[in-house]
């Protein structure tokens, strides 16, 4: 067998494996999958909002964001838990970063039930 | 009598003249008069085969600047 | 400036999302408007009957809900229409609504006739509707041998379905193991077994080596039990009689008098009803000699897509439909090709292969993300 094989010989052979490995039913089976992404992605491409929300991934701000998330979940393991009852929660909801976050929620769930 | 119905069927590949103007024909009234225009010449054979096979008449045709005109009469 | 789209199927889906997605600033601020009016709240895939009628896919792959195949901006309501009144630019609907239009775009489309040819609906398997192509299946389920004629009406819709459907009944006969006690007998309406001549080239030899006998010039006149007659004073005798029944448009084109046989007389480039300026009419509503298929429909509905936009927005449109087909033929045994042509060029299909037997097997799910004009 010669090693040195054609283009046109390598899709024939790679046509007859795939022939030979697919039925119709597999076929369509990724036909059907083929048709829901290509819906999600023309959904999420032309709504501008999340196209926007995709940009701000490439942005300074949001690298800092996760940043400060992993900060915040490494420094929420190590410390020890709250004592739990309304002393704890006044404590905890005297912290400004804490106010700021339930500030960003608040503002998040106005939006919504515009 | 009604005005001439013209089919034109010229570049036409699929159909194609004939089912077009047996199309046309059925829908036509007995009497009526079709003109068809087709550049097939495939189809120059059949047409008037079918034509006559079936009974309707021939009233003209000629070919003009490389399109074929044939006037068909509705006889039945 | 309102566009009404009457006609949920293909083509007027197609078009109202491309529409929908030209015109999405101005459907926002309000300046322009799209509705569709459609007989159904589904969307049935049509071209899948074929396959429903051998087992080859089941009804329920056939249907989506139209709502959920529309841009969200389109107003789509269940209202067919029933009066149109072109002078007035208004349509009246079945719950007795008026509605206005600036652009109005027909896409009612066809439906088998068989009612049309004495006995044909009778006596005959067909597939162009959910019912017939089920029916159709029941009936080739019991069939145990004997004599099958194919035959054909004109006009019809999707010209490739008479050598489909055949090529479709040897593989069932061949997989049920009773080929061998079958004769099958193909009839076409003109001089050979195709309209386009390579095709008909490709599948008359095809028939010579499976043992299909073949008849040619054959219109059917009437049929009655056990034997169908054709207008050319010949006949064929048959224990089972497969049709594609000769089509018509809608009856309400019919019944406002605004084409022969349900199809309105259209401009083959600007697509518009002849005589109207602001009425444009695709799909198998037209009455140009181009095949009644989907891929005619997608094509104009893109061209009109464009047109309408640029009136919308400058005042003119910017281009001609030129004639573009795109058919996939199901040559059997796993295998298909294609046909594309269009006013100015002929087809030229190649030799059938598995690989667009495929490519037709995954097109036939991915046919929503078509609809909604992504692809």
């Amino acid at each position: 067998m010669s090693s040195e094989i054609t283009i046109q010989e390598q899709v024939d052979r790679f046509m007859q494996g795939a022939g030979d490995a697919l039925t119709d039913d597999t076929v369509a089976r990724l036909g059907f999958m083929i048709n829901e992404l290509l819906i999600i992605a023309d959904r999420v491409t032309r709504n501008k909002n999340f196209m926007k929300l995709l940009e701000m991934t490439e942005s300074k701000d949001f690298a800092k964001m996760l940043d400060s998330l992993s900060v915040a979940y490494d420094s929420y393991k190590k410390s020890p838990t709250t004592s739990g009852g309304i002393g704890g929660m006044l404590k905890v909801m005297g912290d400004p970063d804490v106010q700021g976050a339930l500030k960003l929620l608040g503002n998040f769930s106005k939006e919504l039930n515009k | 009598m009604s005005e001439r119905i013209l089919v034109d069927a010229k570049n036409t590949f699929c159909p194609g003249p004939l089912m077009e103007l047996i199309s046309n024909m059925k829908m036509a009234e007995v009497g009526e008069e079709l003109e068809l225009l087709s550049t097939d010449e495939g189809s120059a054979a059949d047409i008037p085969e079918w034509i006559n096979k079936v009974g309707h008449e021939i009233v003209d045709s000629f070919k003009e600047d490389e399109v074929l005109h044939i006037i068909v009469k509705k006889i039945k | 400036m309102h566009i009404l789209v009457v006609g949920g199927g293909m083509g007027g889906t197609i078009l109202a999302n491309n529409l929908a997605r030209r015109l999405s600033g101005e459907l926002e601020q309000g300046s322009a408007k799209i509705t569709m009016l459609s007989a159904s709240d589904k969307h049935m895939y049509q071209p899948g009957l074929l396959y429903v009628a051998v087992g080859k896919m089941s009804t329920s792959e056939l249907y989506r809900d139209q709502k959920s195949l529309l841009e969200s901006s389109i107003d789509f309501h269940v209202d067919p229409v029933e009066k149109f009144d072109m002078d007035n630019n208004s349509v009246t609907t079945k719950s007795g609504k008026k509605i206005s239009y600036d652009i109005l775009c027909i896409a009612t489309g066809s439906r088998g006739h068989a009612e049309g040819i004495p006995g044909l609906a009778e006596h005959s398997c067909q597939f162009y509707t959910e019912a017939d192509a089920l029916n159709m299946y029941k009936t080739l389920q019991k069939f145990e041998g004997g004599k099958v004629v194919v035959a054909t009406g004109v006009p019809h819709k999707c010209p490739m379905s008479p050598l489909e459907i055949t090529f479709f009944l040897i593989d069932y006969f061949k997989k049920r193991g009773i080929w061998d006690k079958v004769d099958l007998h193909y009839t076409y309406p003109i001089g050979r077994v195709h309209s386009l001549e390579p095709v008909a080239n490709w599948a008359a030899p095809e028939f010579d080596k499976l043992g299909v006998t073949y008849e040619t010039l054959f219109n059917m006149k009437e049929v009655v039990p056990g034997k169908v007659l054709s207008e050319e004073d010949s006949s064929a005798e048959f224990d089972l009689l497969v049709t594609v029944p000769p089509h018509k448009g809608m009856q309400v084109i019919e019944d406002n008098d605004l084409g022969k046989g349900g199809f309105i007389p259209t401009d083959k480039k600007k697509l518009n009803m002849e005589g109207r300026e602001n009425v444009y009419v695709l799909g198998d509503t037209t009455n140009l000699p181009i095949s009644k298929a989907g891929s005619t429909a997608h094509f104009e509905a893109e061209a009109l897509g464009e047109n309408i936009a640029a009136i919308v927005q400058q005042g003119e449109p910017v281009r001609d439909y030129d004639g573009k087909v795109f058919c996939f033929i199901e040559a059997g045994d796993g295998k298909a090709t294609y046909a594309m042509f269009n006013y100015d060029n002929p087809p030229n299909p190649q030799a059938p292969t598995s690989g667009l037997h495929w490519f037709k097997t995954a097109y036939n799910r991915m046919y929503w993300a078509s609809a909604r004009g992504i692809i």
